[in-house]
């Protein structure tokens, strides 16, 4: 057990009969960032609000540096949470919203830490103007320095791009990383977004149904998915069993494993099978062709370009597909196409 | 203890109480409020209940039974459901064009018209009946119709009342409604006509329906208006109680009269809050997208003819005959009315009027003081939102316990309040607070419906953010409840203002003869024979609408988007 930083031990929440985290244990070291990434209900959300102290927990542990603080109201928990719609105060202006945590400290100090978070997120000199002038992407960094002001140990980050669009949130998880790395944040920080997940984290957690799932660095998890559901969740798809795959040219024996093919695990080859197509979609700089595979339902090839065909010849890309261990029950393998 | 001791943090360690102080802080709050309610409503409207079952002979029922079954109040019962009906169909059916033209179509100067019908609904009950009177009286301009003291008088005046109310429900509903249902029936081929009958009407229906039961409440419990208008002909329940208990001391029966009209009351609400939980579920089905259009004299033509007609004749012209009629005498123009303030109009008052309009004034504010801090207390324990299912629950009740006052009759109030506080073991008769404390009851309903939305519409998360950046329950309380407290508490003061200027019913009971409020004096004034009389009423009533329209105005301004309630 280590002492040192956040250690939530055999965590339960629980909304009327239904379990939202199921015994979960947790270490985060100082200094580190971790994800916690799951679909929505996977009960990620309630985790990171049973360690802020927002939803009370109904068994298990929440403890920082060995000291157990689960019966610490949440003002006392020196825990910041940043939300996902920002949450800024619409009565006070930017400055104002930054210096909500920091109202005991000396005016002098608390202006001179305004502008310096504000400076770090990119707002410099915005302290006087008001929250409804703000976009969506500025409010967010309005809430991360009103968070980071208090100098919390531990930043709890709920979804916090959500609600952003998409080329927005590619360039905002870089400032959020730089800025959580720049002032040494220990953060907890939950999306369901895989890629929002990978950018950010020291360390991503993969919820399912309450329960941690996998934990480890972007690069294992994505490599080596642990169960056949972290790795549908995380994008791979179809999940195929021994024969079909070896069907498709993979090279290596399975037994009762899967074999989970990602983006691009599937390409075209003269000298592969030929599979019946399906559709055909354009996207930017490639078409994704999708075939069907004989009794283990479609999956996508990715081509330069669409063909004038009814079939093309594919086989399996070793290096672009995982090997995982087939779910109990199986439900997991045929489950819709992400791409 | 910690490795990151950083020294806000450590500051805000010390700050911020146990948290059982703060649920005993909790506690209080809801139990301030809950005992005023106890001691001030629910104590004297169960005694008045108790008097009508057990006389002090011993007998029980014998009352009720003797007083329901004479014919006498058979045909008040009758009077009082007529008039009720009478007042909210008319209501309704001029209500919903209106609600049409003033919230689903734009024309330049539709915020003043909304404004200028707003008005209405808090103007004191016995200026309207004398706006009416000095109108359809022997001596108004339509005094040629015989009207005075009549059946079309008395519902004119209701309606005049309750548009608003049917305009504000239904219009709010009608301007969110999405234009795109309508548009898909027309290019279905639906007719105008046809598009309207089976697209917008279905889903006005919940407005209309909780609009309707909320008038009829309204009209059911009409009380200075059938006393300025009615005459001798007509009584209601409520008239024929004040008749009972002041005029011939008849405590029995008027118990008895006050069981009945709880019981119309209680059918009434219960209709009341089956519809409006109708509305709130039609109301999630609503778009964002409004459904106004610009006004056209080929589609609207009808809406604005019934609309303009009722604006001008049933709302300006009773209070334009007024003010006119209280500026005149058999000479021509004249002051002469107003000046006859300042006296007590020929010994006809035991004080000046215009020391009643300074009684008014200071029982107002006293009234708005006592609903403000009581209806705060309430607000902010009923939008607290525990986890606990039970306090939940609790919370429920209590917000519904608040709005009791508005389905009891002030004149029930009233009359509870004689029988029980002027004995021991508590004698407030002599008690300068007594009517202000009446008044506030009468207020509350409203001052909680003005505060509350607003608090609830405080995304709760708002409160978590404040907690995570280590604010204590009174730091929260203060800086995340308390900007939006602020809003709600201008247009509540307004409301309670407003009410406890012109409140009749129940300061009829207990205004004691040489301390008399403003509608008391009104109301003894056309009870007096003789034109100077008259137009001091006329006077007076003037100042008292002036009084109370600047109230609400000032109020209305402060209004936060959030409260529509009312």
């Amino acid at each position: 057990m280590s002492a040192a930083g956040l250690s939530v031990r055999d965590i339960v929440v629980r909304f009327g009969p239904v379990t939202a985290v199921d015994h979960i244990d947790l270490d985060v070291a100082p200094g580190e960032i971790i994800a916690l990434l799951g679909a929505s209900g996977s009960g990620k959300s309630s985790l990171l609000r049973g360690i802020a102290g927002l939803e009370p927990i109904a068994g298990g542990s929440v403890a920082w540096d060995g000291l157990d603080l689960s019966r610490t109201p949440v003002h006392q928990r020196g825990f910041g949470v940043m939300f996902q719609d920002g949450q800024l105060f619409p009565h006070r202006d930017v400055g104002g919203n930054v210096a909500y945590g920091i109202a005991g400290l000396p005016r002098a100090e608390r202006q001179a830490r305004v502008t310096q978070l504000l400076h770090l997120v990119g707002l410099a000199g915005y302290e006087h103007r008001a929250i409804t002038t703000l976009s969506g992407g500025q409010a967010q960094r309005v809430a991360l320095a009103r968070s980071l002001a208090p100098r919390p140990r531990l930043l709890l980050l709920d979804e916090p791009l959500s609600a952003l669009d998409r080329a927005l949130r590619e360039r905002l998880v870089g400032m959020l990383r730089t800025t959580l790395k720049a002032t040494e944040t220990t953060a907890v920080y939950v999306t369901h977004d895989q890629d929002e997940a990978f950018a950010v984290a020291d360390r991503v957690a993969v919820l399912i149904d309450g329960r941690i799932a996998q934990i480890g660095s972007p690069g294992e998890v994505w490599r080596d998915p642990a169960r056949a559901d972290v790795a549908h969740f995380l994008g791979y798809s179809p999940l195929l069993p021994a024969g079909v795959a070896a069907g498709l040219g993979y090279p290596d024996p399975l037994g009762d494993k899967l074999v989970a093919v990602g983006p691009g695990g599937l390409v075209t080859d003269p000298a592969g099978r030929r599979l019946e197509i399906v559709e055909q979609v354009d996207h930017r700089g490639y078409a994704a062709i999708r075939v069907r595979i004989p009794g283990d339902g479609t999956a996508v090839v990715r081509a330069p370009a669409q063909v004038p065909e009814t079939a093309i010849a594919v086989r399996l890309d070793p290096a672009q597909c995982a090997v995982v261990a087939a779910s109990p029950d199986g439900a997991d393998r045929s489950g819709a196409p992400t791409m | 203890m910690t490795t990151s001791t950083a020294p806000a943090r450590a500051d805000r360690r010390a700050r911020g109480g146990p948290s059982w102080v703060w649920r005993c802080g909790w506690l209080l709050a809801a139990a301030i409020p809950l005992a005023f309610l106890a001691l001030f409503f629910a104590w004297p409207v169960a005694t008045l209940v108790g008097r009508g079952f057990a006389s002090e002979d011993g007998s029980t029922l014998g009352a009720v039974v003797e007083v329901l079954t004479s014919a006498r109040t058979w045909r008040i019962l009758r009077t009082t459901l007529t008039l009720a009906v009478l007042g909210t169909v008319v209501s309704v059916a001029l209500g919903v064009p209106g609600a049409y033209l003033l919230y689903a179509v734009r024309f330049p100067g539709r915020g003043l018209l909304r404004a200028l019908v707003t008005v209405p609904f808090v103007l004191p009950s016995v200026v309207v009946g004398v706006a009416f009177l000095s109108l359809l009286g022997t001596n108004g301009p339509l005094g040629f119709l015989g009207w005075e003291e009549s059946l079309p008088a008395i519902v004119a005046a209701l309606v005049f009342f309750n548009y608003s109310v049917v305009v504000r429900t239904v219009g709010g509903l009608w301007s969110r409604l999405d234009p795109r249902a309508v548009e898909a029936a027309r290019a279905l081929e639906a007719s105008p006509s046809r598009a309207f009958r089976t697209v917008t009407l279905p889903a006005l229906l919940p407005a209309i329906a909780s609009a309707t039961t909320l008038v009829f409440l309204f009209c059911a419990s009409a009380f200075g208006i059938v006393m300025v208008l009615g005459g001798v002909r007509y009584s209601t329940i409520e008239t024929e109680i004040w008749y009972q208990t002041t005029q011939l001391l008849d405590l029995p029966a008027a118990a008895a009269l006050s069981i009945t009209q709880l019981v119309v009351v209680t059918l009434a609400l219960l209709a009341t809050s089956w519809t409006s939980a109708r509305q709130e579920r039609a109301l999630r089905l609503r778009g964002d997208a409004s459904g106004e259009h610009t006004w056209s004299w080929r589609r609207d033509w009808a809406a604005t003819l019934v609309t303009g007609a009722t604006v001008l004749g049933v709302l300006a012209l009773p209070m334009a005959t007024m003010l006119l009629r209280s500026l005149r005498d058999r000479e021509g123009w004249t002051l002469d009315h107003y000046r006859a303030l300042g006296t007590t109009v020929g010994r006809s008052l035991p004080v000046p009027v215009w020391t009643a309009i300074r009684n008014s004034l200071v029982v107002a504010l006293e009234a708005t003081a006592i609903a403000l801090v009581l209806g705060t207390l309430v607000s902010l324990v009923v939008s607290r939102r525990p986890r606990d299912p039970l306090a939940r629950k609790g919370l429920r009740a209590l917000d519904a316990a608040f709005m009791l006052p508005l389905g009891v009759s002030a004149v029930t109030v009233g009359f509870g309040f004689l029988i029980t506080l002027n004995r021991p073991p508590l004698d407030l008769r002599s008690s300068m607070l007594l009517i202000p404390v009446a008044q506030a009851i009468v207020a509350l309903p409203l001052v909680v419906r003005s505060i509350l939305p607003v608090l609830r519409a405080i995304d709760p998360r708002q409160r978590e953010a404040a907690a995570t950046l280590g604010a204590g329950p009174g730091r929260v309380l203060r800086t995340v409840d308390g900007p939006f407290l602020v809003r709600g508490l201008g247009l509540a003061a307004g409301f309670a203002m407003a009410t406890s200027l012109g409140e009749f019913g129940a300061t009829s009971f207990l205004a004691r003869l040489d301390r008399p409020t403003l509608p008391v004096v009104i109301f003894r004034l056309i009870g007096r024979p003789g034109e100077a009389n008259f137009g001091a009423a006329l006077a007076a009533s003037v100042v008292l609408t002036t009084l109370t329209a600047v109230v609400m105005l000032l109020a209305e301004r402060l209004r936060p988007a959030e409260a529509s309630e009312l």
